[in-house]
């Protein structure tokens, strides 16, 4: 463990239990992420990629091993402080929808900013919200309600709050999935961008090598079955 | 500004279930009202009952003709005058028979209702029942009158009233007694006799010595003298009461039942709201509420919802318990005693607590799912 290393997991494994039978979520991974790093997480559907990225943010709880972020053991902590510390730290991009219907898009964009316990600058952050709608291609849809809005526009809108809190590490499960390709674009372009500015470790979790490439990740691990079996390093 | 939002949270989450928060709103209104309604009726009972027998208590004894003495109540408790009539030797008879156990003894007269007014020919010589509630200490003279509070009230505070054609000069109104005697104009018997011919009275009241049992008497005089009937007031006032602790026992049981339906029904809906909600608490915890946070949000909504509800449900019981007891028993001695508005703070807090006890409960088996499977949850 280097003083740059953002996230590591140790013997980190998830076994999902029901009744008498057991599933493999992901088994025995251990990998380590630098700040500043972008990575990419590749694998066919049901590899596990979900499972680790929730691991990752803490919001499932592992079976065995651990996640270290910023040194810290996030399972060792209590709901209170987990919380906080997700608040702050990580932006999520849910695979499953995640905006609230009947609030507006800003609202939407703004709720990380309700639950955080530092105090804060309303005004300053609908700036940056507006700004990642523009980026977003969402332009004047601060006021719109999320279900007013199309599977696509409300999957942006979802990304656009993952950055609003100015988290250190981005975790994005498939944040692509239902885009065309010229949307999908524009958004990777976002992402490398406000990586590179911010300075953000981000996650990118895809079944797509395609995305990948276009990341210009750094760093890819290939999934399957739970396990981690390749990784290349590109850069 | 942060705190602002959470309340806007809470409020828009409200507006988006009007449907599922109508259904708390409903059951926390019909709570609070059974509860205020029941607890203030009861109340406002005892406590003008009280009043009551206060200010008629100058009488131990009140006799009337056989079989009227439910009439003789219907005035006393609601101002409806019918007169009935009782031979005059009664009041010479029981006065002579029984001199060593009478303290004061006087009779009255009731001729007719005039327009919702009772009118009662008094004896001022013998009258100890309605001298002690003048609030000017005038003898009665020829053709004056004495009017109660409530009569005075209907006879637009003019200074004489006309009777069988003659002119009465009101020298005094009485103090409000809280009973039928507020609605009556009382007048000399020896004038009424002028204008009228008279034979008959209509109640005897009577105070016993103080060293008597003024209970015996009454049955002693309505053994000796067959044809009148005897009711002892503070033990009417007894029965009255028992009749309705009868009546209250009877509502504590009602109110019970209710009141634990209405719990049960808060505590189901509100489990049905919070699990229709998990994908969205999935939602906030993921984007860093904690479980602290979100009971928060949870806690603040059932208030908004059940603040409106429990005030708005208990005002209206009172407002209905006092109309239910003036127009409907038409007991005019009913007066709201200002503590029953302690009602409206008490179930307000009562529902408050089955609010947010069933929103804990619903929430604490909620909180142990991961924010995955919330988030997956539809
Ligand atoms: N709650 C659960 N109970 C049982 N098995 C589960 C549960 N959640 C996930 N799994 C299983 O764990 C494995 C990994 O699931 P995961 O959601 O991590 O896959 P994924 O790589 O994200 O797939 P996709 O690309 O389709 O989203 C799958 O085989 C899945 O069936
Ligand atoms: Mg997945």
């Amino acid at each position: 463990m280097n003083n740059r290393t953002k996230i590591e997991t140790k013997n980190l494994t998830k076994i999902y239990e029901r009744e008498e039978e057991k599933f493999i979520g992901v088994y025995d991974i251990n990998l380590t992420i630098n700040e500043g790093e972008f990575v990419g997480i590749l694998g066919h559907s049901g590899a596990g990629k979900t499972t680790l990225l929730s691991l990752m943010g803490g919001l499932i709880k592992p079976t065995k091993g651990s996640v270290y972020i910023n040194n810290v053991d996030i399972f060792k902590l209590d709901d209170n402080e987990l919380s906080h510390f997700r608040n702050k730290n990580i932006g999520f991009i849910f695979q499953y929808s995640s905006l609230i219907p009947n609030f507006t898009v800003m609202e939407n964009i703004l709720l990380p900013i309700v639950f955080s316990k530092e105090k804060k600058n309303l005004r300053e952050y609908e700036t940056r919200a507006k700004y990642f709608l523009e980026r977003l291609g969402l332009k004047g849809y601060e006021d719109k309600y999320a279900y007013e809005l199309s599977g696509g526009e409300q999957r942006r809108v979802a990304i656009a709050r993952a950055f609003i809190n100015k988290p250190e590490i981005i975790l994005a499960d498939e944040p692509t999935a239902d885009l065309d390709e010229d949307t999908e674009l524009k958004v990777l372009k976002f992402f490398r961008e406000i990586q590179r500015k911010e300075n953000l470790t981000f996650v990118l979790v895809t079944h797509s090598t395609e995305i990948v490439d276009l990341c210009l990740c750094e760093t890819v691990y290939y999934m399957k079955k739970g396990r981690i079996y390749d990784k290349k390093i590109i850069a | 500004m942060i705190k602002r939002l959470l309340l806007e949270l809470s409020i828009r989450n409200i507006n988006r279930r009007k449907l599922r928060f109508l259904l708390v709103f409903i059951p926390i209104f019909i709570l609070t009202f059974i509860f205020t309604y029941l607890l203030v009726i009861s109340q406002i009972f005892l406590y003008s009952l009280n009043e009551l027998s206060l200010k008629i208590g100058q009488a131990d004894i009140v006799v009337v003709p056989m079989g009227s003495l439910v009439e003789n109540e219907d005035f006393l408790l609601e101002g409806n005058l019918r007169p009935f009539k009782l031979n005059p030797v009664f009041y010479d008879k029981i006065k002579n028979q029984f001199k060593d156990e009478i303290e004061r003894i006087t009779y009255q007269i009731y001729l007719e209702n005039l327009d919702g007014i009772a009118l009662i020919a008094i004896d001022p010589r013998t009258d100890f029942i309605v001298k002690p509630l003048l609030e000017k200490k005038v003898e009665l003279g020829e053709f004056e009158a004495y009017v109660g509070a409530k009569a005075f009230e209907k006879l637009g505070g003019k200074d004489s009233v006309e009777i069988y054609s003659k002119k009465f000069r009101i020298v005094s109104k009485l103090k409000e007694t809280g009973s039928g005697l507020d609605y009556a104009i009382f007048v000399r018997v020896d004038d009424i006799k002028k204008l009228k011919d008279i034979d008959y009275i209509s109640v005897i009241y009577i105070r016993a010595k103080p060293e008597v049992d003024s209970e015996i008497l009454a049955y002693k005089i309505e053994n000796v003298f067959v044809q009148v009937d005897t009711a002892h007031l503070t033990k009417m006032g007894k029965k009255i009461k028992k009749s309705i602790n009868d009546l209250n026992n009877i509502l504590k049981f009602m109110f019970l039942i209710s009141i634990i339906l209405c719990i049960l029904l808060i505590y189901n809906i509100y489990s049905i709201i919070i699990n229709e909600r998990r994908k969205e608490i999935g939602i906030l915890k993921g984007l860093g509420a904690s479980n602290k946070d979100v009971l928060k949000l949870l806690l603040l909504e059932g208030f908004l919802v059940c603040s409106p509800a429990s005030i708005f449900g208990s005002v209206v019981a009172i407002i209905l318990s006092y109309l239910t007891l003036l127009k409907f028993f038409k007991l005019i001695f009913v007066k709201i005693p200002v503590t029953v508005f302690i009602f409206v703070p008490l179930s307000l807090l009562i529902s408050i607590t089955i609010t947010f006890l069933g929103i804990y409960i619903t929430f604490s088996k909620i909180r142990r799912f991961d924010i995955l499977s919330l988030l997956k949850s539809i």
